[in-house]
């Protein structure tokens, strides 16, 4: 669509000088727009696209969505609207330069009497003498400069982005010392106190060969010697399974498919139970990829733990329930057995410590077959995988315990 | 023909200028230009089954706005958005989701697509973490690579379908 120019109106002569030399310098262009946006003047080359008689959309096509705002604004003279610092670029990829857009709206009052002339591409012309809109389109700063400007404030983020990763990553590495500093404590309060009991029977034990063999016993000493060789062995697996319970996390486990329905029923048949024990398994198992080797190594030392260490092994349930959230697979392991007291509760986890139901303290374990470790080897491996561990239970309310494990859906 | 104005936001260097410049002139620039406020390219899409022919204006914004630019004036009457990270750069995946987030409250209902650029740099099976709570409130971002080129045609041509289909 094209329109008729309305007549010229020149503009005073110094001005018109000054501004022509800026204007064939492609510093700016001057527009006037009718009430319909369309163009009915323009002056300078910077923005040759705008021609005389086009909508305003036509030759500045980035201003079709802004057509509302320039029809709503009043005709003052000192309203504007400002679309600053955009660049266009061509179809093949050239820029064109960066512009400021402003447009005003006012009542057209250049001197209509002035002979300052127009050529051919600077055409001045008013509308009707009401309101209409005025249109500079100038070149802001210079580009080399803002180019320069940007290039540090990326350079200046991306070393602060760099910086906060480093601040991260040195974060976990320090929660990583702790927990080493922390295993290290678990260590010297095992070796010190746990340790020094079988230590100590050792050498009663010694005293009681020596006194043997002064007093001219042999059998007595050889009972003794018997009573050594068990302890001997004892301190020894208790060793073992210290170094067992430190590498735990620091073996590189690798991620298999487990159908985690028929690793729980595996483990709860290869567990042996009294016949009037009954294992209930409920819930959502789901088939994941995930580390077997210690997944196995918890559910089946909680549900061993269960058996175990019930006091009515003949008329029991535990019941072993799954769910799955976004991020873990929540297994439960509950009993109805005795339960275990508040106070013992934070105890249970620590390595050689056993709960007795006849005690009201966790002591550390002194049966053959079992050293205490095994809480603690649960407790130890959800860890190592960023998992959570927690135990319900409230013994002077009701019988039995929960032990809830959150065991993560993705891992490395 | 119908013009349509597109919105690429993002963090500094995450790799917009490229995606456009791959998208409009099929070309890899290894110089990095940073953007200052707006650059904004035309290109035009033929019709297809779906939608009718398009000219995209596409708005590629400073990583520098963050989200000042949903109250700027360059976001007016935006019709859809590309919001891009950078796949190798965690912080950029935040500013991404908060991106979106600023996005879906400035100019609800409009579309938008998450992008994961670089991604020439991870192998396809290899698994990018995303913020936490991301998957609950947007779609699943798609890999792209300006460098090779990979998904970054699919990118512009499903905002622009998007567009259409929604009715902007």
């Amino acid at each position: 669509m094209e329109r008729k120019p309305t007549a010229p109106v020149p503009a005073p002569a110094p001005l018109l000088s000054a501004g022509l030399l800026l204007a064939r310098n492609h510093i700016y262009t001057m527009a006037w727009l009718d009430r319909d946006l369309f163009v009915s003047g323009r002056f300078g080359e910077l923005t040759p696209q705008l021609q005389v008689g086009e909508p305003l959309s036509s030759g500045l096509p980035v201003l079709a969505d802004y057509e509302d705002d320039i029809h709503a604004l009043p005709c003052d003279g000192s309203t504007s609207f400002e679309l600053p610092g955009i660049m266009l670029i061509d179809a093949d990829g050239t820029p064109a330069p960066r512009i400021d857009i402003v447009i005003f709206r006012h009542t057209a009052v250049v001197a209509a009497d002035n002979p300052a002339s127009t050529n051919g591409s600077e055409e001045i012309h008013s509308e009707d003498n009401g309101c209409e809109f005025l249109l500079l389109v100038t070149r802001p700063g210079t580009h080399s400069t803002e180019v320069a400007v940007a290039r540090l404030q990326r350079d200046r983020h991306m070393l602060l982005e760099d910086i906060e990763q480093k601040k991260l990553e040195l974060d976990r590495v320090n929660a990583e010392l702790e927990i080493t500093n922390r295993d290290l404590e678990d260590f010297a309060t095992v070796i010190s106190h746990d340790l020094k009991a079988p230590m100590r029977a050792l050498r009663y034990l010694a005293e009681d060969i020596e006194k043997a063999i002064d007093d001219d016993e042999p059998e007595a000493a050889r009972t003794a010697c018997e009573a050594l060789k068990k302890q001997s062995r004892r301190m020894s697996t208790m060793l073992s399974e210290l170094l067992d319970y430190a590498s735990v996390g620091r073996k590189k486990e690798i991620l298999e498919p487990c159908d985690t329905r028929a690793l729980v029923e595996g483990i709860s048949a290869s567990l042996p139970r009294p016949a009037g024990m009954n294992l209930h398994i409920g819930g959502q198992w789901p088939v994941i990829e995930t580390y077997v080797a210690p997944l196995d190594l918890v559910v089946r030392n909680l549900i061993d733990n269960a058996i175990k260490h019930h006091d009515r092994p003949d008329a029991s349930t535990i019941g072993i329930n799954a769910t799955t959230s976004t991020d873990t697979l929540e297994i439960s392991i509950e009993d109805d057995g005795p339960g275990i007291p508040a106070t013992l509760q934070e105890a249970v986890f620590y390595p050689f410590r056993s709960f007795s139901r006849q005690s009201s303290a966790a002591h550390p374990e002194n049966t053959e077959s079992s050293h205490g470790m095994g809480l603690a080897f649960v407790k130890r491996t959800i860890e190592a995988v960023g998992g959570r561990l927690s135990l319900t239970s409230a013994p002077e309310w009701s019988r039995g315990s929960t032990f809830r494990v959150s065991w993560p859906l993705k891992l490395d | 023909m119908a013009s349509k104005k597109v919105m690429l936001l993002g963090e500094i260097g995450v790799g917009k200028t490229s995606l456009v410049n791959r998208f409009v002139s099929g070309r890899f620039r290894t110089d990095y230009m940073p953007t200052i406020n707006v650059e904004i390219y035309t290109h035009n899409l033929p019709e297809t089954d779906i939608r009718p022919a398009l000219a995209l204006l596409i708005w590629d914004t400073d990583g520098n706005f963050g989200e000042t630019i949903f109250s700027s004036v360059y976001l007016k009457n935006a019709a859809a958005a590309l919001i891009v990270a950078d796949a190798t750069r965690p912080a950029t995946l935040l500013a991404m989701t908060s991106l979106s987030n600023g996005w879906r409250a400035a100019m609800p209902g409009r579309p938008y697509r998450l992008l994961l650029n670089k991604s020439d740099l991870f192998s396809p099976d290899q698994p990018i973490d995303l913020p936490a709570g991301h998957e609950k409130h947007h779609d699943r971002p798609l890999r792209t690579s300006a460098k090779s080129g990979d998904n970054v045609e699919l990118a512009f041509h499903s905002v622009a379908d998007g567009i259409i289909r929604r009715g902007f």
